[in-house]
């Protein structure tokens, strides 16, 4: 009896397992959410809703909200219409610097996402600027002497490189669309917290490819960060300060750790091999090696006299000199800026105003000093009365800095990417 | 007394011979019959009537909404509709005729997918977007033409407008009216009469003396011209990975609007582009790819996010019937096969979508139009891997 009872509890306990076992082959598949269903177009919540689709009903984050499979629903296309376009999107992918697929959605007029989009300027994500561009499509219209990522040039660049073809995207160059994640995420105007963090809207172009799982992001994974990047040259990153806390995300972290490697991700395309023509310029852009410039790898030890730090707060030119690199980011916007070259409206945390390609007035008043505007946020006395900060005996005479007495020549003529030689004469180390 | 156990003993060795004869002998036949299902097979009076009078009623099949219980052509005793319909939900073939049924007016509960390999014209009842609309007492209310129409008879009631509409003969070819089923199925002759005569027992049918696949034939241009495929015996009212349809392909110009006469191949894919050979217009005819629609018969690349497609490993995936795909060539086939070779199959039309109707927006296969919104799995995401 004893034996009945213990067999039939044994009997009851694998029935009872088989029938669990049973209940997870049974049970109905759910949706196995990969690098699309993270990213922003493909959050449910808030991704892709074009108007023209949604009011079909499809959920947001669906395909069709940018690839028609048949450039038809319902008998007729979906606005915007116009005909197939190549990739299936619902418009061209590419026509012009304000005019391609991308710039359907992210507008904040007459988009056709459902509410339009408002993305803001690194300046205002990560310094806390607030500055009123609002979105990409406006960063990208800028004109000079204001500048915007050029992406005709972009576009011809990337032609036969890491797979891309005279069809792709330029955007696609720096954005993977079916992985690309806000940062901050969902949270457009707002700037980066640590609580938002989306961590990387970019993928690096040389390792696009059509598998998304193959071609992630870049920079959410902390050894793609910016204290991983200095660390590989033996230095230090040091965050700008922003207009509370420090960049990117107003914390009171500051070394990098919390910011994308954006060095490693920029160098793929501007490094000291690749020629980019600038239709802007009309030049091709200089060419550089990042590890052997001042603000880079080389870590200038060039920061302070006698007790005097010649760095701007944080960054501290008496204890850490010799260690600094610098993230791309630190100065340059990606998209666009009303300055020239790029620069970053807002520059550890003060306003910078570069319109004159160095030309103009500086903040002392003084003309073709315009660049202090933007070094003098980081580099101190470079005002007239200031102290002479830069350095002595290096055999150069005055008049290589002040022709014609008390005047100035551009900052730019000596201090610029890829530059290590004054007029023409080796300089004997790095000058950016 | 011994003498007579032996006799007796003999006596049964003889009957049991005798009975095991006769067993494996009605056994063969029956299999033999069974090979021959998807021909009709039976009674006559199962499909047709003499005098439409039995006991002073009529003999007709009524579809549900039908009530004409006049003779049929034929001597028929019903509509398409009248022999593949029932009025629950459970029912998937004719118990008498064997006809598998296609349309329930109670919504199918007889497997997961709720309906057979084409789907189930349950769905059009109440919503057209589900399914090719047959039904003549329920008209299409949006579309006035197939979509991607690209060729085709124009006006009222044609094939390529409407399938719902009737023709009067003789227009738009035929010399017999056409309304629902028979604008697609038997439009390779005027008359849709004798296909279900022909023998189709296969296992590859691809002629018209099988009456091609599921009497899915060309005209016009396409005349001669058929669908070629294995036809699953129940219709996949069972389906897995090896049991199932199966379908020819053809991977070519992704630049015309297709059709038979243009693509030149017996496939589904050629078939469902003669109403939407717009939609097969796939490539830029001036620069080639990208594509600029989704292509249709297009060998699944081994390569990229697709070398893992129908969770493929060295080229070599599961076959998934809720995602088919088409074969470069039946040739020599004896059935079906469980596996997708990529760099070999293809995607068509019918990977996406169910030719009758499906639960779902636009005769998808799965819920797409909800994705990712519903948390379910998306069958895109069968050869897209990677977009999930």
């Amino acid at each position: 009896m004893q034996k009945d009872k213990c067999f039939n509890k044994k009997f009851q306990i694998v029935t009872l397992g088989s029938m669990l076992l049973a209940l997870c082959f049974l049970y109905p598949d759910t949706v196995d959410s990969g690098p699309y269903l993270d990213s922003a177009h493909g959050k449910n919540t808030y991704g892709v809703s074009r108007t023209s689709i949604s009011s079909f009903g499809y959920s947001v984050g669906n395909c069709v909200h940018c690839h028609e499979q048949h450039a038809s629903i319902g008998g007729a296309e979906p606005n915007p219409t116009g005909g197939p376009d190549k990739y299936a999107l619902f418009y061209n992918n590419h026509i012009n610097q304000t005019d391609n697929v991308c710039f359907q959605c992210h507008t904040d007029l007459s988009s056709f996402q459902t509410g339009g989009l408002i993305n803001r300027s690194y300046s205002y994500r990560a310094g806390g600027y607030a500055d009123s561009l609002n979105d990409i499509k406006e960063a990208f219209s800028f004109i000079s002497p204001a500048t915007s990522h050029n992406l005709g040039n972009i576009k011809t660049f990337i032609n036969g490189r890491w797979g891309f073809t005279n069809d792709s995207n330029p955007c696609a160059a720096c954005h993977n669309p079916h992985a690309v994640k806000g940062d901050p995420a969902n949270a457009p105007n707002s700037r980066k917290t640590s609580g938002t963090r989306g961590y990387s809207p970019v993928s690096r172009p040389s390792l696009h490819s059509k598998d998304n799982n193959a071609w992630g992001l870049w920079g959410d994974a902390a050894a793609e960060r910016m204290n991983m990047y200095a660390n590989s040259f033996g230095g230090i990153y040091q965050a700008p300060n922003a207009a509370s806390g420090y960049e990117p995300d107003g914390s009171s972290t500051q070394d990098g750790s919390n910011l994308a490697d954006f060095n490693t991700f920029c160098i793929d395309c501007h490094n000291n091999s690749n020629i980019i023509y600038s239709n802007q310029l009309l030049r091709n852009l200089r060419t550089f090696n990042w590890a052997n410039e001042n603000h880079g790898g080389y870590m200038a030890t060039y920061c302070s006299q006698g007790a005097t730090s010649l760095l701007a707060m944080p960054y501290d030119g008496l204890t850490k000199c010799g260690q600094y690199i610098t993230a791309c980011t630190d100065c340059h916007e990606p998209h666009g800026s009303p300055n020239n070259y790029l620069v970053r409206k807002q520059v550890n945390n003060g306003v910078v105003t570069v319109i004159n390609n160095g030309n103009g007035t500086g903040p002392d008043g003084r003309a073709k000093k315009e660049w202090v505007w933007l070094c003098g946020k980081c580099h101190t006395n470079l005002n007239v009365g200031d102290l002479h900060t830069h350095p002595t005996g290096s055999g150069l005479g005055c008049g290589k800095c002040h022709p014609g007495g008390g005047n100035y020549r551009n900052c730019m003529d000596c201090h610029y990417h890829g530059n290590s030689s004054i007029d023409g004469t080796p300089y004997g180390k790095p000058l950016f | 007394m011994g003498k007579m156990c032996l006799k007796a003993k003999n006596k049964g060795l003889r009957s049991f011979y005798s009975a095991f004869f006769i067993c494996s002998t009605v056994m063969a036949l029956w299999s033999y019959a069974l090979q021959l299902e998807a021909k009709v097979t039976g009674n006559c009076s199962n499909c047709h009537t003499m005098h439409n009078s039995q006991n002073g009623a009529h003999m007709q099949y009524l579809a549900p909404d039908e009530s004409d219980t006049k003779p049929k052509q034929s001597l028929l005793r019903g509509s398409c509709l009248g022999c593949h319909s029932k009025t629950d939900g459970s029912a998937w073939k004719d118990p008498l005729t064997g006809a598998p049924i296609v349309f329930n007016s109670q919504q199918p509960s007889y497997n997961a997918v709720m309906g057979l390999s084409a789907g189930n014209f349950y769905w059009v009842q109440t919503e057209d977007t589900t399914g090719h609309n047959i039904f003549a007492s329920n008209p299409e209310s949006t579309l006035n033409e197939a979509p991607g129409k690209s060729w085709g008879c124009s006006g009222t009631n044609s094939c390529h407008e409407n399938i719902h509409g009737t023709t009067g003969p003789p227009y738009f070819g035929f010399d017999t009216s056409r309304q629902g089923c028979t604008k697609c199925h038997m439009v390779g002759s005027d008359s849709p009469k004798g296909y279900h005569h022909l023998d189709d027992t296969g296992p590859v049918v691809d002629s018209s003396a099988e009456g091609w696949f599921r009497f899915l034939d060309g005209h016009k241009s396409g005349s001669g011209f058929g669908v070629a495929g294995i036809e699953d015996d129940d219709w996949q009212y069972s389906a897995s990975a090896t049991d199932h349809n199966e379908y020819l392909g053809a991977s070519g110009t992704k630049t015309s609007a297709g059709g038979f006469s243009a693509i030149g191949e017996n496939t589904m894919t050629a078939y469902c582009t003669g109403c939407h050979g717009n939609f097969h217009i796939e490539d830029d005819l001036t620069t080639g790819s990208p594509w600029i629609r989704h292509p249709s018969d297009l060998i699944i690349p081994n390569s990229d996010e697709y070398a893992s497609a129908f969770g493929a490993s060295g080229a070599t995936g599961t076959y998934n019937p809720l995602v088919p795909v088409a074969r470069p060539t039946l040739s020599g086939w004896t059935g079906p096969s469980g596996t997708v070779t990529l760099g070999t199959d293809l995607v068509m039309c019918l990977s996406c979508h169910r030719a009758h109707a499906s639960p779902y927006f636009k005769m998808l296969r799965w819920d797409y139009k909800s994705w990712p919104g519903n948390g379910q799995p998306n069958g895109c995401n069968v050869c897209h891997t990677s977009k999930n």
